[in-house]
């Protein structure tokens, strides 16, 4: 009690210092709450972020006509199994923490059959037709349609035209008598007239575990039973586009459009854990779904689905599965595009599909701080013909900001700290240390050690409980405000790379930075911030109070260690700071600890600010951009037409590294190999272009029906390749894609596919069919012999063949012979992304209009550019901001180091007062202390830079160096000034001071 | 002859809380080999004499003539330094300094080579009656007298013969005052010093040669043992 009675006085009689270290705890004590309270808020905000936003990637088989298709492939089949392992290594990255496959099937609700629009396969049809007549005028069958056993469009009573190709001989129909009826499978292509044309083609179907091929007709008078294959046919076509996607989930939540808004509950409730184990049979559907099911919630639909074999819808086998009974749990609504959609409960989320609709392969559920990561390596791994596409649903977006700002905070708390060790250093140095004959007195007097200890404690306390309670109220009030600044700051400086994600799959919620005060934070702040004030008052008191013996023990061991100063040869100013600085105790210790701390301080902000710097300069310099012609329509970048000038404007500019163009040639058909690699010649059938009109016009619609032809200078860049670095492409020997530029023209680069369907071998001769318009109108049919000079391996179903187009812009073009030049596509490559305003302008100059606005009928450029401007604009603003309060911070650490030192030296009035009395002049004072204060200084430093280097990892930069030296110029300015304020004081008036 | 003479010398103390005529005219003179004893009330002002004379400030009228030559015209520094050996009841030792340390400061600071001054800091340890152990020896582990006589042989390093000394038994058991005031008395007359010290102890003043005295800021001499005589007023 004595002892705190004391503290009182000793405080409320030193007024001004007590209210200045009043005024600096209480500013301290703000900073550490508020510092706390944001640090907390944000880190609570990061948390729900984490549980809140699910990152996914979703991974895609690439197909040609990719999002129509609704059934898979021999080839993607062949592919899934081939990379079944890459996929398993892919779900073990760090990162992933689920893998849901795309269990997706198709199935039929109490046999109803929806209609709209979406439809795989809208021109298939299995008809009866009757009353088949030939008609060697047009060279085709003319039939009446009997039944539509399926179409999309009931002909029945209709004439239709049957193209004799793939039929046998003409006498087959003609000689049947009528009314002969015979059932046929096929599809209906539009020719130049108004009637039905349908062009029969054979289905394989698997029967009762037999494979059996379907003739292209089959007569029919003995009536179509039920069991039919042919009606087997038709329920396949029905099923594949008219049936409901069945989606197997093992959790709702996980589902991807279920995180959304939009797929809210309409009537009912989802699955409960029991049914996702048992995979009862309950079922969620649609508001389509249960539209066309007339279903609700409580009631029993019958569901049938499509078997599959191995997950492949496809003519072998159109089976259907026994129908079940599944209990509607609960009606989901449905986004605009859904056809129909039924859920059901699955325990196991890996099981792969039975056969997934669509070409989604399956959602990896990522760790949304690792996605990022995940998504880099696992595209690395991703074989040929597959795409991972990263949704963070929005969390980047909303938590970045929010990291970053958690950086910010946790070295707004270490300046904090920074600075209450500063002060802390020199409220002991002048509260403690120079009261130390006060505690001497105190223990000569009788007292125990407890009781100066308690008197020094209770000062410090009583400065500091309403400090602390100032402090907190200040907070309190400010918080809120303080937040609010964090969430704007954060929105203005938010970096969002939009390089790897693709953002959100559809509408996001976005969590809202609404974090709630909580007072016990600021009391643990308090606390934490009033036992370190104990714990340094306690240090200095001890300190002051080593007793006799252990001061005798200590300061002879301190006198032998800096016996060889005191023998040296040194002058008596620098020995003296020499040994001030060897015998300084807890005052060398606690600057050079300073010192050490704010060069730390300096090293780390700036590794942070070289971080983002580094971040930036890293996206600039690995963004690659792409760009494309197109036209009116953004990606469509087919049937454009761009003229060789405007073409040449691009590939000759500078900035592009590389320039693909192209022109379709035809379509193609193969019709033989006519020459080996080895030099074997093989023979095959003479093509004998059709004579009539009709025949013409079935053969051109059948060939435009068939892959593609183009003229290309290289592979990379043309249009199945455009997101492929580098297409996998085998060649012949002494041949590579610098031929594709070159003048042999009859070589050729075919897809694998199609070489191995066809056992065409590199090397090898092979004619194709193809056709071109004639001057005046019409089609002329011609054969090409080309020389298979590589096999490239494709990313789609697509079998585009490839062939040279010389380089036209070699040399010196005349203007005119350019504009006679036409391209069908064009892509470039820049060589970098720091000149993307200058090749704005070239693409100005050469004619093109970016394809965002709208214009004349003109040429429409598209460069890749968005995600790299956004991404590098938003970092660059967050630099600045950065650069902002980075600055800040420092000044802030700087007028610390000039307080500090100032203060510091104000304490050394005993020595100055006795080496003025005793005849030392002001210079050799001032040059004393100061001497000392560079030892500190330098030895300080030393050890901080050792620490940045060696344990900390930072970069000692030039920038460092030069904060730094501010930092030790400021503090021995300081110093100077206190140091000078005391010599001021006359030599009477010091001494009478003490 | 007089190594100090004061004439006419005015000062006063201007604080926050008060103004304090100190000193009022006044005038004397020192002479080496002599040993005087400047007595007075506190706040007599003694103490503010001694500082003066030892170049601590100077007076605000009048002047302090060393060897003859005016204080006032001197840098104060330079003659604390050289000429104007102080000790102090408090004994005024720096706490990071060995005795050695304390002692070779001064003369470091007056450009003495350190082994010299090594040298002479054991001669005057060895005259001021201590043992060379203590030259290792920090401040804080000396007792009183012993470091008295430490600051005794630090004022001894001038070659100057002025030794001004207030209050330096002020801290000192009989004991040692005894062999303080002995050994300033053997400076005074053996070494031919000038030593003039401030006390309230009459015992220091029973031994001194000459008795000033110091009141309301007016100096008399009280007695002086040459003269053997009791001298009320002064000259």
């Amino acid at each position: 009690m004595k002892a705190f009675r004391m503290g009182i006085k000793s405080i409320f009689r030193t007024p001004a210092r007590s209210v200045l270290f009043l005024m600096l705890l209480t500013i301290l004590t703000a900073m550490l709450t508020l510092g706390t309270a944001v640090l907390s808020a944000i880190t609570g905000y990061l948390k729900n972020c984490d549980s809140f936003y699910h990152s996914i990637a979703e991974l895609e088989y690439v197909g040609h006509d990719y999002p129509d298709k609704t059934v898979y492939d021999e080839a993607l089949k062949a592919s899934l199994e081939e990379n079944r392992d890459v996929f398993r290594t892919i779900r073990e990255l760090e990162g992933c923490e689920a893998f849901e496959a795309d269990s997706a099937e198709l199935g039929l609700i109490d046999g109803v059959v929806r209609k709209d629009n979406a439809l795989y396969d809208e021109n298939a049809a299995v008809l009866e037709v009757s009353f088949i007549t030939y008609d060697r005028a047009s060279g085709a069958y003319v039939g009446i349609i009997k039944e539509c056993l399926y179409s999309t469009k009931d002909h029945t009573g209709l004439m239709v035209f049957v193209s004799p190709y793939g039929l046998e001989p003409e006498t087959e129909f003609g000689s049947l008598p009528r009314p002969a009826s015979y059932v046929m499978t096929g599809y209906y292509f539009s020719g130049t007239s108004s009637y039905i044309w349908f062009q029969p083609s054979a289905m394989t179907l698997e029967i009762d575990g037999k494979v059996q091929e379907l003739p292209v007709f089959r007569n029919t008078s003995d009536g179509i039973p039920e069991e039919d294959p042919y009606r087997r046919a038709a329920a396949l076509m029905a099923l594949r586009n008219n049936g409901f996607r069945v989606q197997k989930v093992s959790d709702l939540e996980y589902y991807r459009p279920y995180q959304q808004e939009e797929m809210k509950l309409r009537e009912g409730r989802t699955f409960v854990k029991e049914e996702y184990q048992n995979e009862e049979a309950v079922c969620l559907l649609s508001v389509r779904a249960a539209e066309y099911a007339e279903a609700g919630a409580g009631d029993v639909i019958r569901l049938a689905f499509a078997k599959t074999d191995g997950g492949i819808y496809q003519s072998t086998s159109p089976e259907i599965s026994e129908t079940e009974e599944y209990r509607v749990v609960g009606i989901l609504e449905s986004p605009d595009d859904d056809p129909g959609l039924i859920i059901l409960p699955v325990s196991d989320p890996a099981k792969e599909s039975a056969c997934p609709t669509g070409y989604t392969i399956g959602t990896y559920h990522l760790n949304n701080r690792k996605a990022e990561t995940f998504y880099l390596e696992a595209k690395e791994r991703l074989p040929i013909g597959y795409r991972l596409t990263l949704y963070d649903q929005g969390y980047a977006q909303a938590a970045r900001p929010y990291e970053e700002m958690k950086q910010i905070a946790q070295l707004f708390l270490a300046v904090t700290i920074l600075l209450i060790l500063a002060v802390l250093t020199v409220y002991c140095n002048l509260y403690v240390i120079r009261q130390k004959d006060t505690a001497r007195i105190m223990t000569d007097l009788g007292a125990r050690r407890a009781f100066a200890a308690g008197y020094f404690e209770s000062g410090a306390v009583l400065i500091y409980i309403p400090a602390a309670i100032l402090g907190m109220m200040a907070s309190g009030i400010l918080e809120k405000r303080v937040l609010r600044m964090v969430d704007e700051f954060a929105k203005k400086t938010s970096v969002t790379d939009t390089r790897f994600s693709s953002g959100a799959l559809s509408i996001v919620r976005r969590l809202e930075f609404q974090p709630v005060q909580d007072l016990k934070l600021y009391l643990l702040a308090s606390a934490g911030f009033l036992l370190v004030i104990m714990l340094f008052t306690a240090i200095f008191t001890l300190a002051a109070l080593r007793d006799e013996k252990n001061t005798q023990k200590r300061t002879k061991t301190v006198q032998k260690r800096t016996r060889s100063i005191s023998s040296s040869k040194l002058s008596g100013r620098m020995k003296y700071a020499f040994l001030s600085f060897a015998r300084g105790g807890m005052r060398t210790i606690s600057i050079c600890v300073l010192v050490c701390a704010a060069v730390l301080f300096f090293t780390t902000l700036n590794a942070s600010e070289m971080r983002y710097e580094s971040n930036l300069r890293d996206v600039e310099s690995h963004s690659v951009i792409n760009g494309y012609a197109t036209n009116s329509s953004g990606k469509n970048i087919s049937g454009l037409v761009i003229r060789g000038d405007v073409a040449y404007g691009i590939a000759s500019s500078k900035q592009v590294e590389r320039c693909t163009f192209g022109t379709q040639v035809s379509h193609y058909r193969f019709r033989g190999i006519t020459r080996t690699a080895d030099g074997t010649e093989k023979t095959i059938d003479p093509f004998i272009p059709p004579a009539s009109g009709f025949a013409i016009e079935t053969l051109e619609a059948q060939l435009s029906r068939e892959p593609v032809w183009m003229m290309t200078n290289r592979i990379s860049g043309s249009p199945d390749f455009y997101f492929e670095e580098s297409p996998e492409v085998a060649w012949l020997p002494g041949y590579s894609e610098a031929d594709l530029s070159g003048t042999e023209s009859n070589i050729a680069v075919l897809p694998r596919s199609m070489a191995e369907e066809n056992g065409i071998g590199i090397g090898d001769t092979i004619e194709v069919l193809y056709m071109t318009s004639k001057q005046w109108g019409g089609t002329e049919f011609n054969t090409c012999l080309l020389r298979v000079a590589g096999i490239y391996t494709p990313v789609s179903t697509a079998e585009t063949i490839y062939t040279p187009y010389a380089d036209p812009f070699d040399g010196m073009v005349p203007e005119e012979n350019l504009k006679r030049l036409s391209f069908q596509y064009l892509t470039f490559r820049l060589r970098d992304s720091a000149h993307l305003s200058e090749m704005r302008d070239v693409l100005q100059n050469a004619g093109f209009v970016p394809a965002r606005t709208t214009g004349h009928v003109r040429n429409y450029a598209v460069l890749d550019d968005a995600a790299y401007i956004s991404t590098t604009s938003s970092m660059q603003r967050q630099l600045n901001y950065i650069s902002l309060l980075f600055g800040f911070l420092f000044a802030l650490v700087l007028f610390a180091a000039v307080f500090a030192s100032r203060l510091i030296a104000q304490s050394r009035k005993y020595e100055t007062a006795v080496m003025r009395a005793i005849g030392a002049g002001n210079g050799v004072i001032f040059s004393m202390f100061l001497l000392e204060q560079v030892l500190l200084l330098v030895i300080g430093t030393l050890v901080g830079v050792i620490l940045t280097v060696g344990v900390l990892h930072h970069e000692f930069t030039v920038k460092c160096m030069i904060l730094t030296m501010l930092f030790v110029l400021l503090w021995l300015i300081g110093t100077a000034s206190g140091i000078l304020r005391q010599l001021k004081t006359g030599s009477l008036e010091l001494l009478q001071e003490l | 002859m007089a190594i100090l003479e004061i004439k006419d010398v005015e000062f006063t103390y201007r604080s926050r809380y008060q103004t304090v005529h100190a000193l009022r005219g006044i005038n004397c003179s020192f002479e080496t080999g002599k040993f005087y004893a400047l007595v007075g009330s506190s706040g007599s002002g003694k103490s503010t004499l001694l500082s003066l004379m030892a170049g601590l400030s100077v007076p605000d009228s009048g002047e302090i003539l060393f060897e003859g030559e005016s204080t006032g015209k001197m840098d104060l520094a330079d003659y604390r330094l050289k000429h104007a050996a102080v000790i102090y009841q408090s004994f005024r030792l720096l706490p990071l300094l060995t005795v050695q340390e304390n002692i070779t400061f001064p003369m470091e600071l007056r450009g003495v080579k350190g082994k010299e001054a090594r040298k002479r800091a054991a001669e005057l340890v060895k005259k001021v009656n201590l043992p060379e152990t203590v030259l290792n020896r920090f401040p804080v582990m000396l007792s009183g007298g012993e470091q008295q006589r430490v600051a005794i042989a630090r004022a001894m390093t001038m070659d100057s013969r002025l030794m001004l000394a207030d209050e330096p038994t002020g801290n000192l058991d009989s004991e040692n005052t005894e062999k303080i005031i002995d050994l300033l008395m053997s400076l005074a007359h053996d070494d031919g010093y000038a030593v003039i010290v401030v006390t309230h102890d009459m015992e220091v003043a029973d031994r001194a040669d000459e008795v000033l005295r110091m009141k309301d800021g007016v100096i008399e001499r009280l007695y002086d043992r040459y003269k053997s005589e009791c001298i009320t007023g002064y000259q």
